[in-house]
Formats: structure tokens, C-alpha cells, sequence
């Protein structure tokens, strides 16, 4: 992944870098020039003042500096060489400048007449020297500059981390927030570059927020709506059923149907209660055995009627969670089990708890699901082939609903076959859930 | 058996009308809440059927506003709101029960017989299911005629049952209604008085829902 920190702050180094490599490179190029300069001065002057003495007339050597060579010549002979010169003339009989090669060395030299005396007089400089000040004094200018370079690394580094500050921390908010938070962002510290980006986000948010309110509404006020005008179908459905004493087939399909219409408008009023906003508004302690005693109480006509016996073990655990959905998870699982239990079957409700998790465990002795069908029959709107085949009445949604409810509180929910015979709906749910982690 | 029926839904208000006569309810209806304060104020009534979506007030208000002026008419809440807060506001405000809509038509008459045989306490002295009769005033229970002696305590438990027969009552609730007569209660006293009861009654007659509570079986009806 790219970081525009670590981009930003490789990027400014490597042009510090370059800048004070090609300054460093422009420098050493005039303090070439200027030690040129100074040298060839000292040499014009050394060689005038040699130039000026006295020699005697046959050939004398004498002892100089290793840095100075000296010819003086009269009339093509050597009159006097310094113990470092070669025995043939260093430079051109010519006044000025030139450069040559000897003593294993490259050489400036300079040459100057004595016009009076027909005299040349040569005095010779190694040209290392010059460029051996040049390199010391660039080096000298540039050394503290060069140590610098890690110190400015590092201030870089900080200053790009804080000029980023009021990205990192937008980040970060966006990082920890939960999908279903749609409140507005607003940092304290509001960079000019950052407001487009921060009122887009905001705008984009609330309209999120509102096609989501929209959604959630429509359902839950299309599924209300139809509650007045399906009980008027229902009633009218029972006296007609009534006066022709319960011998039309149609009358029996239609009411079945009318029921089915009701359940999925019932599940479809649920899935919209049991979000997360409403979840979150909702949560105090509740106690997991009452709940289930209370379902078990409500879904008691249903049970009898089929004369299934029901029974509830375990013992109280206390959760943070919303009645509603609560009692909701549990009359759903019931439900189910009522419905895909034969007559004179087993329902078996369980609450246990150990230090992290309540486990809920909702069995029977029907028919039970086969295998492949444990992770479809929580999508919504699916119903099992095998109580497709028994014609029983489900609107594919309650354990759908269940699931969402189990996600609210973090948990988890696993289906395995019983040793009642039938399904096991086993709910775990933790005790502290994770904030924010809801689907 | 007279009925008021207070809904402002005409449709619904038709089907339930016939629906309740069919049933052999003498049933009037209205459609405000200010025509059941003044129906209710006769003392014609039995029960009442209360929506709670109403034109002029609020449902709960005309239940809050009866009970105010000592009307304790047993009334059944009717509405197509089912949160829970609405269950228990509905209760606290002294309604007898609640049923969301849309409901089944038997579902209702359970409940009006249920509403009916607790309302029958307070003016016939009789509860029978099958071959067990309660009396109320002598405080004896018969099966197939053959009467039996019941303990204060004994007749609490068994009439809460009979009262409720077909749904289940927890023991905190049988405990609730012991300790309104101001009795000390031991931990396993329901127990111990279940137990002395159903000697006395049919086998099965009184159901154990493990984990949850007690309830009249219904289909109990022959002694054994």
C-alpha cells in the first residue's frame, strides 16, 4: 500500500539530496577556478623575482621546495635548475603560460625573458595542489551540510506527519465506525483542502442515510398498512366459512393463503424493528430463562394444540439485549419447531452459560433439514424442499430474522441435528458484544 | 353476553360484528372515543373491544379515562401496533388483554371466554372444564360429582389455573397470587400444593411445563 507520508517524505530527501550534490558539484567547479587564479599569481610572482637574480654563468643546481620546480636558460644553456628539474627545458621558450608532464607529474609552468640578458626564466607548480585546495575547500563547505542531510530526514518526516494530521485523523474516524453510522464527520482541525472532501462525504452520508430510512420505512408502513384491511379479509373469510359449515375446499385454501400473506407481513414488520439503530436504543440487562419462559408461555396454545410436550432447562444468565428481539429470536425458533414437529412430539428449549457466552438451544423431534440446507434455511426467503413437500405455511423469513438478531448481539448461530430426533438451533451469544461489528 | 365494540374501521367493524353475533354476542359498536365513554358510562356492557387508532383520541386514553371514572369493564385492546411498550402500556393502563392485528378469529373468542369465565367469578360461583367443576363459594372441587375438600391455598392455585385454562402460569405468577393474601411463602411451596392437588384431580389434569410453569389440560375430561 502507498502512503502519501512515506511518498512525501522520501520524495523531499532524495531532492534535498540532489540539490546539495549539484551545488556541491557548482561549488567545487568555482573554487577550481579561484585556486587556479591564486596559483597562477604566486607563480607569475615567484617567477619575476627569480627572474631578477643574479647567476653566475656556469650551470649551478640548487635545492628547492618539492612543490617549486626552477629552469633559468641563456642562450639554450641551463644556467641553473633546482634538484627536482629534468636537464631539458620544462616549458616553451615563450612568455606565458603552459602545462607538461615530468617527474611523474603534471605541471604548470611559467616562462618569462629577460629581455636585456636574453634569459628565460621557468618556474614550474604541480597542478595536484590546485585542485587538492579546490577539494578541501568544497569539502569543508559541504561536510556539515552532508551530516545534515539525516537530521533534515527526520524533520521532514515529522512535518509531513503533521501536515497530514487532519487526513490521518479522518481516516481513522472512517476506520472506526460502524456501517450503519450515518451522523456527519466534523473534525475540529479543519484544513481548506480537506472541506471539499469533508462536505461531499457529509452529503453523500445524509442521503445514504435517508434512501436507508426510506427503505426501512416503506416496509415496515406497506406491511402496516395491510394489517386493518387482511384482518377484515380474515374475519369475513371465518363467518364465510361459517355459513357454508366448513364444506368449501376454496374457502380453506383461501384462508391458508390469507395466513401466509399475514406471516410475511408479520416477519417483514420484525426484520425492520429488529435493526441495528432500534437495537442499540433498546439494549439493558435482561435475563435470557425469563424471555424463554415468556415465549414458551406465548407459543403454549400453538404447542398444546398439537399436544407436543415442551420443557425448558438450564438456569437465568443476564445479557445485555432488547426484549423485543429477544422474545422474537425465541418465539421464531419456537415457531419453527412447533410447525415441523409431528403431533405427541419433543420440544426441548435450553439456556447455559459459561464466562463469555449464553447458549440457547431450541430442539426437536421432527423432521429435521439434511445437511445442505443448514446455511440456506437462514437466507431470507427460503424454505426447506422438505417442508415445501409437507405443504406446511412459512413465509421463509423467521429464521432469516433470527440470524439478523444473533448478528446484532455479535453471536453466533449453528444448526446440527438433535439427539431428539429432529433440528438443534444452537444461538450463541456473547456477553460483551463487540461494539461495531454489526453486518 | 353484551359487547361494545369500539372501532372506526367500518369493514372491520361489519365482519366483527356479524362474526360475534354469529357467536351469540349481542354486540354494539362505535367509532370515536368519546361514544365509548358515553357506552361504557350506561353500564350496559359486559366487555369491550377496544381499537387503538381512533379518530378523536387515542385508545389507551378512552381505557385511562374509563378506569379513571371506576369503570372496570374487562376490556380487550385490538390494534396494529405490537411493540412490546404498547403491550405493557396497554396492560398498566388496566386492560385485560391485548391482540395485535390481523388475529385469528378463534384466537379472539379464546380469549373473550377467557375474559368471560374470569368475569363469570365475580357473578356465577361455577368454573368447569370437563368432568371438573370449581365452586367458588363453598371452595370445593368436584370431578364426575364426586366433591372434594380443598385447603385456602389449594383453591387459589387451582382456580388461577382453571381461570387460564390452556395457557400456562408461571410459579412466580401462582406465587404472586398467594402472597396477595399476605402469605408466607417456603421456596417449594407451589410444589408441595400442586402435588396435594393433584391427588385430588384426574391424572394429566395439571400439566408440568418444565422450566416454565403449570396448565389446565383441556382435553382431561374422564377421571382416571
Amino acid at each position: 500500500m502507498s502512503s502519501i507520508r512515506r511518498h512525501l517524505t522520501l520524495l523531499l530527501i532524495a531532492s534535498l539530496t540532489l540539490v546539495s550534490f549539484s551545488a556541491a558539484l557548482q561549488g567545487y567547479r568555482s573554487s577550481m577556478q579561484m585556486s587556479s587564479k591564486l596559483f597562477d599569481a604566486e607563480l607569475t610572482s615567484l617567477t619575476s623575482s627569480f627572474a631578477d637574480i643574479e647567476v653566475r654563468p656556469n650551470s649551478q643546481i640548487f635545492d628547492s621546495a618539492e612543490q617549486i620546480t626552477v629552469q633559468i636558460w641563456q642562450d639554450n644553456q641551463l644556467l641553473l635548475r633546482s634538484r627536482n628539474s629534468p636537464i631539458s627545458a620544462i616549458g616553451d621558450f615563450a612568455t606565458g603560460f603552459s602545462e607538461q608532464n615530468f617527474a611523474g607529474k603534471r605541471w604548470r609552468i611559467y616562462s618569462v625573458e629577460n629581455p636585456a640578458q636574453k634569459r628565460w626564466t621557468m618556474v614550474a607548480q604541480p597542478l595536484k595542489s590546485r585542485s587538492e585546495l579546490a577539494q578541501s575547500m568544497i569539502l569543508a563547505a559541504m561536510m556539515p551540510l552532508i551530516f545534515s542531510i539525516p537530521v533534515l530526514a527526520i524533520i521532514i518526516y515529522f512535518v509531513v506527519s503533521v501536515g497530514l494530521k487532519p487526513l490521518r485523523i479522518l481516516s481513522s474516524e472512517l476506520n472506526s465506525r460502524s456501517p450503519r453510522n450515518f451522523q456527519a464527520f466534523n473534525l475540529a482541525d479543519k484544513p481548506a483542502e480537506l472541506v471539499p472532501v469533508l462536505s461531499t462525504l457529509n452529503s453523500l452520508l445524509n442521503r445514504l442515510q435517508s434512501a436507508f430510512e426510506r427503505e426501512q420505512q416503506f416496509a415496515a408502513n406497506a406491511a402496516h398498512e395491510m394489517r386493518t384491511p387482511l384482518s377484515v379479509l380474515k374475519i369475513n373469510l371465518h363467518n364465510l366459512a361459517k355459513e357454508t359449515a366448513g364444506n368449501s375446499l376454496s374457502i380453506d385454501k383461501l384462508q391458508q393463503d390469507t395466513d401466509r400473506m399475514i406471516n410475511v407481513i408479520n416477519q417483514i414488520l420484525l426484520l425492520s424493528r429488529t435493526n441495528p439503530e432500534y437495537f442499540e436504543a433498546h439494549s439493558h440487562d435482561i435475563d435470557v430463562y425469563i424471555i424463554a419462559q415468556q415465549a414458551i408461555s406465548d407459543k403454549y396454545t400453538a404447542i398444546d394444540n398439537k399436544q407436543q410436550s415442551i420443557e425448558l432447562v438450564g438456569q437465568s444468565a443476564v445479557i445485555s439485549s432488547d426484549e423485543f428481539a429477544l422474545l422474537t429470536l425465541l418465539q421464531n425458533l419456537l415457531t419453527n419447531a412447533n410447525k415441523y414437529t409431528p403431533e405427541l412430539g419433543t420440544i426441548r428449549v435450553s439456556v447455559t452459560s459459561d464466562t463469555q457466552y449464553v447458549r440457547i438451544a431450541v430442539e426437536d423431534s421432527g423432521t429435521g433439514l439434511s445437511e445442505n440446507e443448514y446455511q440456506k434455511v437462514l437466507q431470507r426467503f427460503y424454505r426447506s424442499s422438505k417442508h415445501i413437500k409437507q405443504k406446511s405455511q412459512g413465509s421463509g423469513l423467521g429464521l432469516a430474522i433470527v440470524k439478523q438478531i444473533v448478528e446484532l448481539h455479535g453471536g453466533t448461530i449453528d444448526l446440527h441435528k438433535s439427539d431428539l430426533g429432529g433440528l438443534c438451533v444452537l444461538v450463541e451469544l456473547p456477553f460483551a458484544p463487540s461494539p461495531g461489528r454489526l453486518t | 353476553m353484551r359487547i361494545l365494540l369500539v372501532e372506526d374501521d367500518t369493514s372491520l367493524c361489519d365482519a366483527l360484528s356479524k362474526s360475534l353475533r354469529s357467536e351469540g354476542y349481542a354486540v354494539n359498536s362505535v367509532e370515536t372515543g368519546a361514544e365509548a365513554l358515553q357506552a361504557i358510562a350506561t353500564d350496559e356492557f359486559t366487555m369491550v373491544i377496544l381499537d387503538l387508532g381512533l379518530p378523536d383520541m387515542d385508545g389507551l386514553e378512552v381505557l385511562a379515562k374509563a378506569r379513571k371514572r371506576k369503570h372496570l369493564i374487562p376490556t380487550l385492546i385490538l390494534t396494529a401496533r405490537d411493540s412490546m411498550t404498547d403491550k405493557i402500556t396497554g396492560l398498566d393502563t388496566g386492560a385485560d388483554d391485548y391482540l395485535a392485528k390481523p388475529f385469528d378469529m378463534q384466537e379472539l373468542l379464546a380469549r373473550l371466554r377467557v375474559m368471560e369465565r374470569r368475569q363469570g367469578t365475580a357473578h356465577s360461583s361455577m368454573i368447569s372444564i370437563g368432568a371438573v367443576k370449581l365452586d367458588l363459594a363453598s371452595h370445593q372441587i368436584s370431578v364426575e360429582e364426586q366433591v372434594k375438600e380443598l385447603s385456602r391455598r389449594e383453591f387459589m392455585l387451582i382456580k388461577a389455573l382453571m381461570e387460564n385454562a390452556g395457557r400456562i402460569q408461571s410459579k412466580a405468577q401462582l406465587e404472586t397470587k398467594l402472597y396477595e393474601w399476605g402469605d408466607e411463602l417456603v421456596s417449594n411451596a407451589i410444589e408441595v400444593h400442586i402435588h396435594n392437588l393433584r391427588k385430588k384431580l384426574p391424572k394429566d389434569f395439571i400439566k408440568t411445563i418444565r422450566g416454565v410453569g403449570y396448565s389446565i389440560n383441556n382435553r382431561v375430561s374422564v377421571a382416571e
